[in-house]
């Protein structure tokens, strides 16, 4: 640690237990590496492919006709803003893949616009993500992702895909859109896995 | 100190291999300051053991106070790479907590913990095969500048003659960063790394400019009728939030298409109330 004379910080003492770099903002800031993407629902689908590739493709109505869950949860991004306490509705992924027949342990998130991420299958189920659909009560803005996008509050934010359309399982592991710019394959916040070999 | 940029378990994916991002602090020390606008300054650092960056990454900025409490935030390289150097411009938030230190309080032989370079999607470097030979169109709101005149001096630097042309809003002229450059680079587009600039005043217009207040409209994004192909263009656009996806919604209007939109989204992120 280099000390910069002169400086003090804030000490925000709502600030505790935070992960390792980052600090709390009040906004939601946008990261996104394209135009926001402009879906209605009326033509918004959500399709899971396993390796039999029979896909099995939801629209929004039989979305919404899915068992929702609130969800109360802090999010971080990799560009060290970290939010408290937000509020989401949306559909588990374990309801979701219970009609899915996979073997394979990696999944590819595919979002309207092109945008991929990786992750593995395990970091999906078990109730630690869901495709949302509401933010604080309100229809999710298109700037944040809407009409819906995937939650995976316990990895860095870019992993929650925007604009989700689809998973398709894998059966090895392959870098996802930031993942093959420099950024972690993983992301565990806690660990700080920002960049490739942290 | 070696370089250990660790990318152990990646299988080499592409010829068009993005460097991976630095993963070590290093130590840098403040040789220089730059006033831009009222309200920002540009700081030169040496750094030792810099090996370079491409125009339009970031840099991970570190400060430790007495007490070892830290805050890091991340800025754009606002210089095309130098051995050793590495700048920034940095813009005050008023409530802040690291800019004002960056763009007040820093003293030449300060020091503070830099990382990087970060990023490889938001980038133009002279010659760069998978950008083709087309037009360039860069589009700043703000300090979302900084970034963008990197890629135009990066460009001025290899004596580039890719078409170029640099769209910048700003509130009005105490906001204007890199003023002169910007002056002389687009006075006489003959010269050699010469670019288009237009100047897009949103609140109050300096005497004598010829467009009046507004917004970013689609006729600011038009591009000079010199350019052969305009659509083909490689566009990159960046600002807050809000004023990428205004400029978003004008580029589509004008006919392109989103796979030649390049965006950066640039915010205030601190705890400010």
């Amino acid at each position: 640690m280099t000390i910069s004379r002169g400086f003090f910080g804030h000490h925000d003492p709502r600030a505790v237990d935070l992960p390792p770099g980052q600090h709390l903002t009040h906004g939601f800031p946008v990261l996104t590496a394209g135009p926001t993407q402009l879906i209605s629902t009326e033509v918004w689908s959500f399709t899971i492919t396993p390796e039999s590739d029979k896909p099995r493709r939801w629209s929004w109505n039989e979305m919404m006709a899915l068992p929702s869950e609130e969800i109360n949860v802090d999010i971080h991004c990799v560009t060290r803003w970290t939010k408290l306490g937000t509020h989401w509705r949306g559909v588990a992924l374990d309801t979701f893949f219970e009609e899915i027949d996979t073997d394979n342990e990696y999944a590819m998130v595919h979002s309207y616009g092109g945008y991929t991420t990786n992750l593995p299958l395990e970091d999906l189920v078990g109730g630690k993500a869901w495709i949302v659909y509401e933010y604080e009560g309100e229809p999710l803005h298109a700037e944040h992702g809407g009409p819906a996008r995937l939650l995976v509050p316990h990895l860095y934010f870019w992993k929650s895909a925007k604009w989700v359309n689809g998973i398709t399982m894998q059966r090895s592991d392959e870098p996802g859109f930031w993942e093959g710019f420099g950024y972690h394959n993983y992301g565990n916040p806690w660990r700080e896995e920002r960049y490739a070999g942290d | 100190m070696t370089d250990t940029n660790a990318t152990e378990g990646q299988a080499d994916s592409s010829a068009e291999e993005t460097p991976p991002a630095g993963n070590h602090w290093r130590k840098a020390t403040l040789i220089g300051v730059h006033p831009q606008s009222w309200h920002s300054r540009t700081l030169v650092l040496d750094v030792p053991g810099w090996a370079g960056h491409l125009p339009g990454q970031h840099v991970d900025v570190r400060l430790t106070a007495a007490d070892g409490y830290s805050a890091q935030r991340s800025y754009s390289l606002a210089e095309p790479a130098t051995p050793d150097r590495v700048a920034v411009t940095v813009d005050l938030l008023p409530h802040g907590e690291v800019s004002p230190y960056l763009v007040e309080s820093m003293e030449l032989g300060d020091e503070l913990d830099v990382r990087g370079p970060i990023g490889g999607w938001f980038v133009w470097e002279p010659g760069d095969p998978s950008i083709g030979d087309g037009p360039v169109l860069l589009i700043a709101g703000g300090s979302g500048v900084v970034p963008l005149v990197t890629m135009l001096r990066a460009r001025k630097r290899a004596v580039d003659s890719t078409p170029t042309m640099l769209v910048y809003s700003l509130r009005g002229p105490r906001d204007l960063m890199y003023g002169p450059e910007l002056e002389e680079m687009s006075a006489d587009l003959s010269a050699p790394g010469s670019a288009e600039v237009r100047l897009v005043y949103t609140r109050k217009v300096p005497g004598g400019h010829p467009r009046p207040a507004s917004h970013l409209t689609v006729e600011d994004i038009k591009p000079p009728s010199a350019w052969p192909e305009p659509l083909a263009a490689r566009v990159y656009v960046c600002g807050s939030s809000g004023f990428v996806d205004h400029a978003a919604g004008l580029l589509h209007k004008a006919g392109y298409p989103d796979d030649r939109i390049r965006t950066e989204r640039f915010g205030p992120t601190g705890v400010d109330r």
